[in-house]
């Protein structure tokens, strides 16, 4: 059985070389989001293992999106990262006091982020 | 790109793939120190040239990376699987480098600067190891060994998080030996206690990580004050700042200092004894001299442009010859006619000489097919062998180029999808490593190659059930296993499995054939359940000059590339879509009808009977004049997508001559039934 990635970027070509990333590890199905709107659909689907979403994006931003899927009964151990451009760490804490597992900063280097997933799924 | 940098970065890509294929060479085949003499040199060569042509980034890359090919070529490092990794990643970012002219992308400087650290890092550890073999001879071993101890007291909330909080152990344990007392002080009382909340902790002592980076990953999602990091040796152990609070942590399970001291002392023993099993053997390094002198044929190098010019004049010439041939005919004059015949003679030669210059070993295709079978089964967790046959097998230079797209998917496939993984095929009485193999050999004026692997083949029922549910065939149509193997390079057969997931690649192995036949060749397949699949590939010399059968329809000149045509015979019995042919009914192509939607079909017109993927198929024509060896010269912008010609060439009276492409054909003739 797959495990199911949802990755949520309002930048198309984040979404892009993250799918391109994680399309190598042959456990995993990736799915795209626009934004926090559309990546909730996917979680009154088939069930989820990881969340991969952006800190900043228009509509709803990564930490609302957290906290809504925090809110299902379903996904209340979920985890998730959460990849943010932000340097600043009053903004790290703030991600962090919502529950994600870990954040990754962009830039990333593909074979730490590939890590990263495969540590967080749980993934030998 | 400045013509300079242009100039260091062909050379530098050739000594790239050199540097690749000792690699790969080094990981199959274990030590040699010829191939690691000559990695040594490669990258010296690079770092002493790269500068000078303004490649600075690669300049400073090549640099420090020397140094540790240095220690490997004098026998002070290992060749081990991570440096085997890191050699690859330094491979792919100065090709990168190179393709850029030096620029270096953000995505680029990461690697970059991940590469480096790596290096520093071994670099360094060299001379923390060097250290410590002074230190062994102290005899107080044990004494001296870097130990950790960790407090790890997770939040309360951390499930809450995601994560969960045994997984350090499970990798403490693969980085080196552990010890772990669990600390259930902070476990509430029952009116208290929340079930989605953690109350747990440990006193972890540690052993084994090279330094505390290691640990930092291990804890790598959790913050900062839920684990806390203290190294210290057994010698100062009562100088760690809170020993008092451990010790009195451990009565609990009835440890006091000496126990711990002697345990931990355990610890380190079952690790050292761990390590050792897994010390490769040091290579001996020998002077790089020696290497440099093999492989002297003498070479120059020309543009691949300048070629293409040649190969087009040569084109022109024989074009024109062949006019002169026919002109001369008709003259009739004795000594007119035998010159010609001389420079037709002088003509030939010089074509396929100019044609020869254009052809190049296979062998090119090998590194990438090693390296992505490398790659790929390392991510996948198989283990494969690639084994080449016929690597100095030539061909023309492009469709080397345009074959590795093919090639490289065909592999993937083999890795992908055949090969089983180690314990699967152990299961099956298999060798645990599985093996692909390439072969490629002449045969009359073809080049094969064959892709094998002994996976776990095709089932042709499976095959059949899939395009029945694709709607490829209908229920209950009976198909040879042959038949049912040709299915798999159907448009749609592949790809829709994936239809759900991004990781899906959306182009099968119909695009594999596609890009085969537009180089006039075919692809084929053989498969054995359980045993294994093998893909054939056929291919001509060359693109430019082929053997065809000139025929004329309805007042055009049609030539019909040769290797098709199996028989040619006379159509008895007029407008039909079938024929007879050996006790066969095949289907009728009927060129006229193409060509010309109102023409009839004609009295008795001639049918040439070709055979492609086993299937035969008549098609019509009114005249075949004579064998041709035509020049191929493209169709044009305009009709190069021709549904079913995809070349053009001048006949000798100067008129032009249209070439079929029984591929696009048969394929048009499909649709057009549909």
């Amino acid at each position: 059985m797959k495990k199911k990635v949802i990755v949520v970027d309002d930048f198309e070509n984040t979404r892009w070389i993250v799918q391109q990333i994680l399309q190598k590890e042959p456990e995993l199905d990736v799915l795209g989001a626009e934004n926090g709107v559309e990546a909730l659909k996917f979680f009154n689907g088939e069930p989820v293992d990881l969340l991969i979403t952006d800190l900043n994006m228009p509509q709803m931003d990564g930490i609302e999106l957290v906290a809504k899927v925090r809110a299902m009964d379903k996904y209340r151990f979920i985890p998730i990262i959460m990849l943010t451009t932000e340097r600043n760490p009053e903004k790290k804490q703030k991600a962090l006091d919502i529950k994600v597992t870990t954040w990754i900063q962009k830039p990333f280097e593909q074979g730490q982020f590939r890590k990263i997933v495969r540590k967080v799924l749980r993934l030998k | 790109m400045d013509d300079i940098k242009a100039r260091f970065s062909t050379e530098a890509n050739e000594l790239l793939e050199l540097f690749e294929r000792r690699l790969l060479e080094l990981e199959k085949q274990g030590q040699s120190s010829e191939a690691v003499a000559e990695i040594f040199r490669v990258i010296h060569t690079i770092k002493g040239t790269a500068s000078m042509f303004g490649f600075v980034n690669i300049g400073k890359l090549t640099h420090d990376v020397e140094d540790i090919y240095d220690l490997v070529r004098e026998g002070h490092m290992t060749f081990d699987k991570e440096l085997m990794d890191l050699s690859f990643k330094i491979v792919d970012i100065i090709r990168e480098l190179l393709k850029t002219g030096d620029e270096l992308s953000s995505d680029d400087e990461a690697k970059m600067s991940a590469i480096l650290d790596t290096v520093h890092q071994r670099l360094q550890n060299r001379e923390e190891s060097g250290h410590h073999e002074i230190e062994d001879q102290n005899s107080e071993v044990a004494e001296q060994k870097a130990y950790y101890y960790i407090r790890y007291q997770p939040d309360k909330d951390v499930l809450e998080r995601g994560i969960d909080p045994l997984v350090v152990f499970e990798e403490l344990e693969e980085e080196g030996e552990f010890l772990a007392y669990l600390d259930l002080n902070l476990v509430p009382s029952l009116t208290h206690f929340e079930p989605d909340e953690f109350f747990l902790a440990w006193d972890i002592f540690f052993t084994g990580a090279a330094n505390t980076e290691l640990v930092d990953d291990v804890f790598m999602f959790f913050l900062s004050h839920e684990y806390q990091v203290q190294t210290f040796t057994l010698a100062e152990i009562e100088s760690l700042p809170n020993f008092g609070d451990i010790l009195k942590k451990l009565s609990l399970y009835q440890i006091d200092n000496n126990i711990l001291v002697q345990n931990l002392i355990k610890l380190s023993k079952a690790c050292d004894a761990g390590e050792d099993k897994e010390e490769p053997e040091p290579v001996v390094g020998e002077s790089p001299e020696k290497s440099m002198v093999a492989d002297a044929t003498e070479t120059i190098r020309v543009e691949a442009s300048k070629l293409d010019e040649l190969i087009n004049l040569v084109s022109d010439l024989v074009t024109i010859n062949g006019q002169l041939e026919m002109k001369s005919e008709q003259i009739a004059d004795y000594q007119l006619e035998k010159q010609v015949m001389e420079l037709s003679k002088l003509a030939k030669r010089f074509r396929d000489n100019a044609l020869n210059l254009r052809l190049v070993p296979i062998e090119l295709l090998a590194v990438k097919m090693q390296r992505l079978v490398r790659d790929l089964s390392n991510e996948l967790g198989k283990k494969t062998d690639f084994i080449t046959e016929g690597t100095n097998t030539e061909l023309d230079k492009s469709i080397v180029s345009r074959l590795e797209g093919p090639v490289l998917h065909i592999i993937r496939n083999c890795i992908d999808h055949a090969i089983e993984t180690p314990e699967e095929r152990l299961r099956q009485n298999k060798p645990e490593q599985g093996v692909v193999r390439f072969i490629a050999f002449y045969s009359g004026g073809n080049v094969f190659i064959q892709i094998q692997d002994d996976g776990k083949g095709i089932d042709p029922e499976r095959v059949k059930n899939k395009a029945i549910e694709k709607g490829l065939i209908h229920h209950g149509e009976s198909l040879t296993n042959a038949e049912a193997y040709n299915l798999i390079f159907e448009p749609g057969f592949s790809t829709a499995e994936k239809v759900s997931n991004v990781s899906g690649r959306g182009v099968g192995l119909d695009s594999v054939r596609k890009e085969i036949a537009d180089m006039r060749g075919q692809v084929d397949v053989e498969s054995e359940v359980g045993l294994g699949t093998s893909f054939t590939i056929k291919l001509p010399l060359t693109l430019s000059i082929i053997d065809t059968l000139q025929t004329t329809i309805v007042g055009h000149t049609v030539l019909v590339p040769m290797e098709f045509i199996i028989k040619t015979e006379r159509l008895n019995g007029g407008n039909s879509r079938h024929m007879s042919f050996e006790g066969e009914i095949i289907p009728i192509i009927d060129l006229h009808k193409l060509l010309d939607e109102k023409n009839e079909l004609a009295k008795a017109p001639k049918v040439l009977i070709i055979k492609l993927y086993n299937r035969k198929y008549g098609i019509t024509v009114d005249r075949i004049v004579r064998n041709h060896q035509a020049v191929v010269k493209p169709l044009g912008v305009y009709n190069r997508h021709h549904p079913f010609f995809s070349g053009s060439s001048i006949m000798g009276d100067g008129s032009l001559a249209l070439i079929l492409d029984i591929n696009r054909l048969v394929k048009h003739q499909k649709e057009d039934i549909l």
